[in-house]
């Protein structure tokens, strides 16, 4: 607990930054009906997958936030040296960046799916979506961080490597809103977020003691 | 007996042994691909409803297996450097790497250019395709991780880890691209028809099939005694087997 406490204070320390990440989320969305059409029928076709894709590139944008200063004050070596298990570090670290980067964009869905002519139906199901989803996201980011942790060109190195993993949660959200919450992929997507939080965190915590260690 | 089995995990063993398998592997790579390409592209029919564009299929079948196969054959070497610490297995999974990557390129290449004569069009998001376009997203991600990571074992590590996740994941991607697709299926033509075909077609599919995988064992096998004599190069049993070359 007092790990979370930590990570949530480290990371709010500059609410800019999370800001900032919400802007970037709120003015992708904004950009595609410039670039595309105003037409709301049009619109609402892809708002969903829009809104889905804009939530995964504000998660890759954010990831490395929490990683990095701690790996580079060496916190992260007393963590992999530490007490506390190390796959419990890693899961606190993927619980402050869904906090901190993406659960702020699902609290901002509905301002944009009004920016994209969303039914309310549609909307409904879409953040019952990515509150099921995002987590798995975090769990990827937060793994495909430290893999590239301290490494150069590690922003673009990290959606080359997370890319192939974070198509099944996309998918999966996208199909589950869009059907206007048939169960079926509610189930899949809620499995795949149970077996990534039972598996991810222990990857994450063997990558950490491979990067600590580099 | 079990001895036999610890001596292939030795450099210098493996070595010895895989350069009296290579002679075997080069006859059964260059036996069978031309006698698959030359049976393949003039002796078999023509098929009724393609005419003569199908016969890329004797390329692009044996690549789209092969394309599979080699991410999990490297997956499971990347596996066993992480639990055994074999460091022969990280070179196999390092020398693997670069050419799984090219034999999923050739497998899109090929099929994109099968496309365009058989649907008319070079690409279609259908479940096949995206999924290979994704296996060929994971090779470059252990690629990149690989190299960015750096030759040391800690980058071997890294990409190791990498490609067992994408080994577990990928029953879970397949899955779930094969599911996005059958939703959004054109009721137009259908993509994954596998057509009952006479023996003199696939005679030399067969061919060429175990052909290509002979010519991928042959080629990762010299590529790995390369990273053998590489990375061993200041031992002494190197020295002794090259001494007139240094």
């Amino acid at each position: 607990m007092s790990l979370l406490k930590r990570e949530l204070r480290l990371l709010l320390r500059s609410p800019a930054e999370v800001v900032q990440s919400l802007l970037f989320g709120v003015l992708v969305v904004a950009l595609f009906p410039l670039a595309i059409t105003p037409d709301p029928d049009v619109l609402r076709q892809l708002s969903v997958g829009l809104i889905w894709v804009v939530t995964l590139l504000t998660s890759l944008l954010a990831a490395d936030r929490s990683l990095l200063s701690d790996f580079e004050d060496g916190s992260l070596e007393q963590m992999v040296l530490g007490v506390a298990p190390l796959w419990w570090v890693c899961l606190v670290k993927s619980v402050g960046h869904w906090l901190t980067a993406l659960l702020p964009l699902i609290v901002i869905t509905p301002l944009l799916g009004i920016m994209l002519a969303m039914t309310s139906e549609t909307m409904l199901w879409l953040m019952a979506s990515l509150l099921v989803g995002t987590p798995v996201l975090s769990l990827f980011c937060v793994l495909g961080a430290m893999m590239t942790l301290g490494l150069n060109r590690g922003g673009a190195l990290l959606l080359v490597i997370l890319m192939p993993f974070l198509v099944p949660p996309l998918v999966l959200g996208t199909q589950w809103a869009m059907t206007v919450g048939q169960p079926f992929y509610g189930y899949l997507l809620a499995g795949l977020l149970c077996v990534s939080l039972m598996t991810l965190p222990f990857a994450t915590a063997s990558v950490a003691r491979i990067a600590v260690g580099r | 007996m079990w001895r036999w089995f610890h001596e292939w995990g030795s450099p210098r063993y493996f070595y010895a042994r895989s350069g009296r398998l290579l002679p075997y592997l080069a006859g059964l790579t260059l036996l069978l691909i031309p006698t698959g390409i030359v049976w393949g592209l003039l002796y078999a029919p023509a098929d009724y409803q393609q005419g003569h564009s199908y016969r890329i299929m004797y390329v692009h079948v044996p690549a789209a297996i092969l394309a599979q196969s080699s991410y999990a054959m490297m997956a499971a070497a990347g596996m066993v450097s992480l639990i055994w610490r074999l460091k022969l297995a990280d070179a196999a999974m390092q020398t693997a790497a670069p050419i799984g990557a090219w034999v999923t390129a050739i497998a899109l290449i090929t099929g994109a250019l099968w496309g365009k004569p058989m649907w008319g069009t070079y690409w279609v998001w259908d479940a096949r395709l995206t999924s290979t376009l994704i296996l060929l997203f994971l090779f470059a991600g252990v690629l990149a991780l690989r190299q960015a990571a750096g030759p040391s074992q800690s980058g071997g590590r890294a990409a190791a880890v990498l490609a067992v996740v994408g080994l577990i994941n990928l029953p879970i991607i397949k899955f779930s691209v094969d599911w996005w697709f059958t939703l959004h299926q054109p009721a137009s033509f259908s993509v994954t028809e596998k057509p009952a075909m006479p023996i003199e077609m696939w005679a030399p599919l067969l061919a060429m099939v175990i052909g290509v995988y002979g010519w991928f064992f042959w080629v990762w096998l010299l590529r790995l005694r390369q990273e053998i004599r590489e990375r061993e190069v200041r031992s002494e049993w190197i020295r002794q087997r090259y001494q007139n070359e240094f």
